[in-house]
Formats: structure tokens, C-alpha cells, sequence
């Protein structure tokens, strides 16, 4: 009987069993820390999406309110014509009210005038009969 | 570009008040580009052939045929088609209405989607007196509900090449003819579009189809059949039936391979009164998904906070001894990150969030829920939640208006809009309180979102995978419990909406799959 040899199989059988033991804690660390990275792959991921859906929502944002600055656009164009108009009439006014002044001005001048005031005295005898016979 | 549409109508013995008021409303179409072509399919009444003459002598546009003997709807139909010339088929029945911008409204269609194959449209009903009611708000394609009902019905409108390659109307599915035609389509194309406008009034007169289900029972077995074969062409093993009940096809998957399902419930092991019985809620939830479900492939993976007392983890291992991992969780609430982690500590290819404040009803709730999700391009499925009181806690998600359990409060017994709550549907979302996802779609996607650590995160998780292009399946075969807010605060935070619309405000009051509130 070989005593050397069982004590040296005992051994072996110690020796594998602290590997088992020491493979069994590094396959639980390298699960740990695949667990670890599939959760950053989530996160990473989920940003990744997040943010294309933020950029796509602000896109419409944009997109909108391109839409409104345009229609401003269009109306304030609008409004400017319409003053340009106004302005326009305005000055139109202006003037038909100078030639208004002047041409009332030139009426006074005449109805002053002696030779008005003359004419009105002769014609007086006339209007009186012709206010008779009517 | 001005598409010529073929408007195609078989006609026999219509009530005469009915067939004018259907000529009038074609001869008052906006858009022009259009022939006519009706086949008499033998009328009796003679004065059908002379208006049909008539008609034809009236205005060139109009294609007549009179058949000699009568060979009934598929027949009469497809001589019609025969005589077709346009690009599109457009189906009338010989007593119903278009409405006067109906072919304007498909030309717009085809001119926006110059692929389309298949054009469909909301409807309403019309009387005898004209008068309007039963308005069919029908959600975009969904191939999943069309399974249960023939949904896109009227208006339809397709692409005449496309008739002619699936062989036109079938012989054997008289009644539901069109429904057999639509599903031979389908299979070929996914150039589907909705109108949602109302385009046709289905006339109803005693004894059609549109003023009573149950007027045509032999048409019901005719789509039972054509669901059928439509299931056994596309190699789904499926169990088909008729619910005379509902007016419903019944479509049971069979399940096969049975891939396992790792079940993830966040906890912190809360105690509630259910029943009238202090009980605590995650021991609740999976001793009924032990002791209830007929489905056996499948892990629990229990996600516990810290505060946990040990009695219900003692109490968890004893009621589910062989399948039940625990994980322990050391951060401050966060729905989302407990999901992730329950996730990746599971190795299933199916995954299922199950919150613990909820109870099995149906014991087949799984084997319903996993023959949805083997459709590759499902890739999550939720079920029918009921709270406490028996009435419904959620029936999917809705976007219409704001976000929200579609549903929620109403009766269990209640059909819904058209029956929707009684069938297995597409919808934009389903409730994180149970949702069956596929594995690598999670992954896919990010999983659930941690920036939404209470409210909102189911919602941006379906948001999320929409926009991959997949599609959510809500169910009402697959019931379960759900004693709501048991386990979370109900307010939702104001940052939350600020994150979530910042997301996906785009989508938001714009549900596709459900258009009403």
C-alpha cells in the first residue's frame, strides 16, 4: 500500500477545490461586472434615444415656430404696406389741404377787392328786382 | 398627377330610393377622374337593367354589364373588376353613399403616397331617412385587430394590379368576400393608409349588415374561415372561432418552444387590505402566478428594497421555492433602474414587468400574451388590468388628449368603441404594471428610462419602441388584478411632464391606434 500517494491525491483534490472556489469568485466578479456594463448600455442607449427624441421634438419646435415667424413676417409686411398707404393718403391730404388754403385765400382776396365790392353795390337795384318778380 | 378610379359595384334588387341616392352621390363627386363600373348581377326587378342603361347612355364614365344568370356577390364582383381600367378599385355597394369629397379625398391619398396600395377610410351608418349616426373612428393600420374584425371595411380603395395578382374576390366566403380580399392584400403589401375622415355612410336597411350584427350570421363564418386561412398563409398555428356574442373572430395562438419568461417585480414589500384581508402584496402576486398559470417555463426575479423585512422574503421562498431570485436594491426609488437591474440579472429572451400590487385572473394569461409577442414585429404586450372592484384599471395606453389608462374606471362588461375593448389590438402604449417585452427589443431601446423614476416611464418606453418601428399589443384575454397606488405615490411631479413632453410632445393628443378619449 502507497500511503504517498493517497495523502498526494487528498492534496490534489484541496488544491482544485480552492481553484473551483477561486474560479467560481472571479466567473461571480466577471458576472457582476457584466451586469454592470449592460445596465451602462441601457442608460447609454436610453440617452442616446432620449436625446434624438428631444432633438426631433425641438425640431418641431423649430419648425413651428419658423412657421409663426413667417406669418409674422407676412404680416408685419403687410401692416408696412398698409401704413405706406396711410402715409400716402397723408400727404395727399397735406396738400389738397395747402391748395385748399390757397385757393380759399385768393376767394377772400376778391371778395376784398374794390372792384368786387363795386360790381356788388351796382348789381344791388337788380337783385332787388329780380327778388320782386320771383 | 389625377389617379383614374374605377368605382366598382355589383348590384341585385337594391331598394330603388337607396341605388339613386348612391348614383347621385358618385355623379356629385369633386374630383372627376373616375369610371363606374356596376354589373347586374340578374335583378328581378326590371327596372334595374333600364336605369342601368340609362345611366350608361348618360354619361360615358359609366361601364355596364348585365349578366345573364345571377352568380352571387363574388361573381357580379369580379366582372365588375373585369371591366376596371383605372389605377384603384374603389368599392361601393349598391345602396350605400360616398361621401362628395370621398374621391378627392383618395386622390389627395394617392398623390401624398404615391406607393399606397391600400386605402381605407372611417365610416358612419345612414337610415332610410337619411339621417347619420354610428361614426367608425378607426385607428391607422393594425394588422393585429384586423385579425378580430373586419375594421377598414368602407371606404376601401385598392390598387387594381395588386386585386388582380391575389386572384380578386374567392368563391366560399360570401358575406365577408371583401374581408378575405383585404387580408389577401395585406399579406402582400404594407402600403396601408387610413383616411381619418368619414368617406362611405353605410346604408342600413333591415336586414343588412349595417343595421344588425347578427343579420348576416353566415357572413361572420365567412371571416371566421378567411381568418383562417389568412393565419394558416402566414404559418401562425392558431385556434379561430366566431363569438356570435361579440360579432368578433376569436384568434387563440398556440404557443410553441414555450420560451422561458423571466417575470421582474420591483418591491419594497408593502402591505395592503385586498379583499378585506391585510395581506402583503408582492407574497400576493407570486403565489397567484404560481398557483394560477398553466404556463411553466418561467423565472421570478424579485427586486427588493432594502427596507424588506426578511418575514416576506422567508414568506416569498416558501410560496415559490424552485424559481425565485432576489436581488437586492440600495438606492433611493427609481422604478426604472429596478426593472433594468431585474433585467440583467434574468437571462430569458422574454421579459415581464409585473408590478406587486397585482394578481393573476386568467390562468392562461401567459401562453395569450406569449403567442402575441412570437410575431417579429411585436415587442410588447400588455393585458387587461382590473382594479379591486372588478371594474377596468387599464385597457393600454392612450395619447389622445393627455396620457392615459385607456379605460380606466369603466366597466369591465362595457364593448368599448365598436367592441375595441373585447379584441386584441394595436395600441401606442401599455402600462409598466404588466408588460410582456421582448428581450432584445429591451435592449434595443435603453430599457426603462431612470430620468423617469416614478410616472411616465412605461410611456416612454413605448414611445421608444414605436419609433424603432415596433408594435405594442394590448389584450383583454389576459386579465389580471392591479390594486393600483398601493405601492407609489399617484401625483405626477410637473418635471416629469416637463421630461416626458420634452420627449415626446410630438405624440402626444396624437394616438394613432386610438382616436377617441
Amino acid at each position: 500500500m502507497d500511503d504517498n500517494q493517497a495523502v498526494s491525491a487528498d492534496l490534489s483534490t484541496i488544491e482544485m477545490q480552492s481553484e473551483l472556489l477561486l474560479l467560481r469568485n472571479k466567473l461571480h466578479a466577471a458576472e457582476e461586472k457584466i451586469m454592470q456594463l449592460e445596465l451602462a448600455l441601457l442608460q447609454s442607449r436610453d440617452f442616446s434615444i432620449g436625446a434624438s427624441a428631444e432633438l426631433g421634438e425641438m425640431r418641431v419646435t423649430y419648425f413651428a415656430l419658423a412657421e409663426k415667424l413667417k406669418d409674422a413676417n407676412i404680416h408685419i409686411k403687410s401692416h408696412l404696406a398698409h401704413i405706406k398707404r396711410l402715409e400716402e393718403a397723408l400727404g395727399e391730404s397735406g396738400r389738397a389741404s395747402a391748395f385748399h388754403t390757397a385757393r380759399s385765400a385768393e376767394l377772400d382776396r376778391v371778395y376784398n377787392s374794390a372792384s368786387w365790392r363795386i360790381g356788388r353795390f351796382i348789381m344791388i337795384p337788380i337783385r332787388i328786382l329780380r327778388k320782386i318778380s320771383s | 398627377m389625377s389617379p383614374l378610379l374605377s368605382i366598382v359595384t355589383p348590384v341585385y334588387d337594391p331598394p330603388r330610393y337607396a341605388f339613386e341616392k348612391c348614383i347621385e352621390t358618385v355623379f356629385a363627386q369633386e374630383y372627376g377622374e373616375w369610371e363606374w363600373c356596376l354589373v347586374d348581377d340578374c335583378s328581378t326587378a326590371p327596372w334595374v337593367k333600364t336605369r342601368l342603361k340609362e345611366l350608361q347612355a348618360l354619361d360615358q364614365r359609366v361601364k355596364v354589364y348585365l349578366r345573364s344568370e345571377n352568380g352571387g356577390i363574388v361573381a357580379a364582383s369580379n366582372d365588375a373588376i373585369s371591366l376596371a381600367s383605372g389605377e384603384f378599385v374603389v368599392l361601393l355597394d349598391n345602396d350605400d353613399e360616398l361621401h362628395l369629397d370621398a374621391l378627392d379625398e383618395v386622390a389627395a391619398c394617392i398623390n401624398a403616397n404615391p406607393n399606397v396600395d391600400y386605402i381605407y377610410s372611417n365610416e358612419d351608418k345612414i337610415t332610410e331617412d337619411g339621417d347619420h349616426f354610428g361614426e367608425f373612428i378607426k385607428p391607422n393600420w393594425s394588422p393585429e385587430r384586423f385579425l378580430s374584425q373586419n375594421y377598414c371595411s368602407h371606404l376601401s380603395v385598392m390598387r387594381t394590379s395588386l386585386v388582380n395578382e391575389v386572384g380578386r374576390f374567392r368563391n366560399g366566403f360570401d358575406g365577408s368576400q371583401d374581408y378575405d380580399l383585404f387580408l389577401r392584400i395585406t399579406e402582400r403589401t404594407k402600403n396601408i393608409v387610413h383616411i381619418p375622415k368619414v368617406l362611405y355612410h353605410w346604408r342600413a336597411v333591415p336586414g343588412s349588415t349595417a343595421s344588425a350584427n347578427n343579420a348576416k350570421l353566415y357572413a361572420y363564418t365567412a371571416a371566421a374561415k378567411a381568418v383562417d386561412e389568412h393565419l394558416k398563409r402566414r404559418r401562425i398555428t392558431a385556434e379561430v372561432d366566431f363569438d356570435q356574442t361579440l360579432s368578433l373572430v376569436t384568434v387563440k395562438r398556440r404557443v410553441k418552444n414555450h420560451p422561458k419568461v423571466s417575470i421582474i417585480i420591483p418591491t419594497c414589500g408593502t402591505r395592503k387590505s385586498i379583499f378585506g384581508v391585510d395581506t402583503c402584496l408582492v407574497v400576493n402576486a407570486v403565489e397567484s402566478i404560481e398557483r394560477r398559470s398553466t404556463y411553466t417555463n418561467f423565472e421570478i426575479i424579485v427586486v427588493v428594497d432594502n427596507g424588506t423585512t426578511q418575514q416576506v422574503i422567508s414568506d416569498l421562498k416558501a410560496v415559490c421555492p424552485n424559481r425565485l431570485k432576489i436581488i437586492d436594491y440600495d438606492k433611493p426609488f427609481n422604478f426604472s433602474d429596478k426593472c433594468n437591474i431585474g433585467v440583467v440579472n434574468s437571462d430569458a429572451p422574454l421579459i415581464l414587468l409585473l408590478n406587486d400590487d397585482t394578481e393573476i385572473i386568467s390562468p392562461d394569461w401567459l401562453e395569450t400574451m406569449v403567442g402575441h409577442i412570437t410575431e417579429k414585429d411585436v415587442a410588447m404586450v400588455g393585458p387587461l388590468l382590473l382594479f379591486e372592484d372588478g371594474r377596468i384599471q387599464s385597457a393600454g395606453h392612450s395619447n389622445t388628449h393627455s396620457l392615459h389608462n385607456f379605460s380606466a374606471g369603466l366597466s369591465s362588461n362595457i364593448f368599448g368603441h365598436f367592441r375595441m375593448l373585447k379584441l386584441a389590438r394595436e395600441v401606442s402604449g401599455v402600462t409598466g404594471a404588466c408588460a410582456l417585452i421582448k428581450r432584445d427589443a429591451y435592449f434595443e431601446v435603453g430599457g426603462m428610462s431612470e430620468i423617469f423614476p416614478l410616472a411616465f416611464n412605461d410611456c416612454d418606453f413605448a414611445f421608444k419602441l414605436l419609433e424603432h418601428g415596433y408594435r405594442i399589443i394590448w389584450t383583454p384575454n389576459a386579465r389580471l388584478f392591479h390594486f393600483e397606488s398601493a405601492t407609489r405615490p399617484e401625483n405626477v411631479e410637473p418635471s416629469e411632464v416637463k421630461l416626458i413632453t420634452g420627449r415626446w410632445g410630438r405624440k402626444i393628443n396624437n394616438d394613432v391606434y386610438c382616436r377617441i378619449h
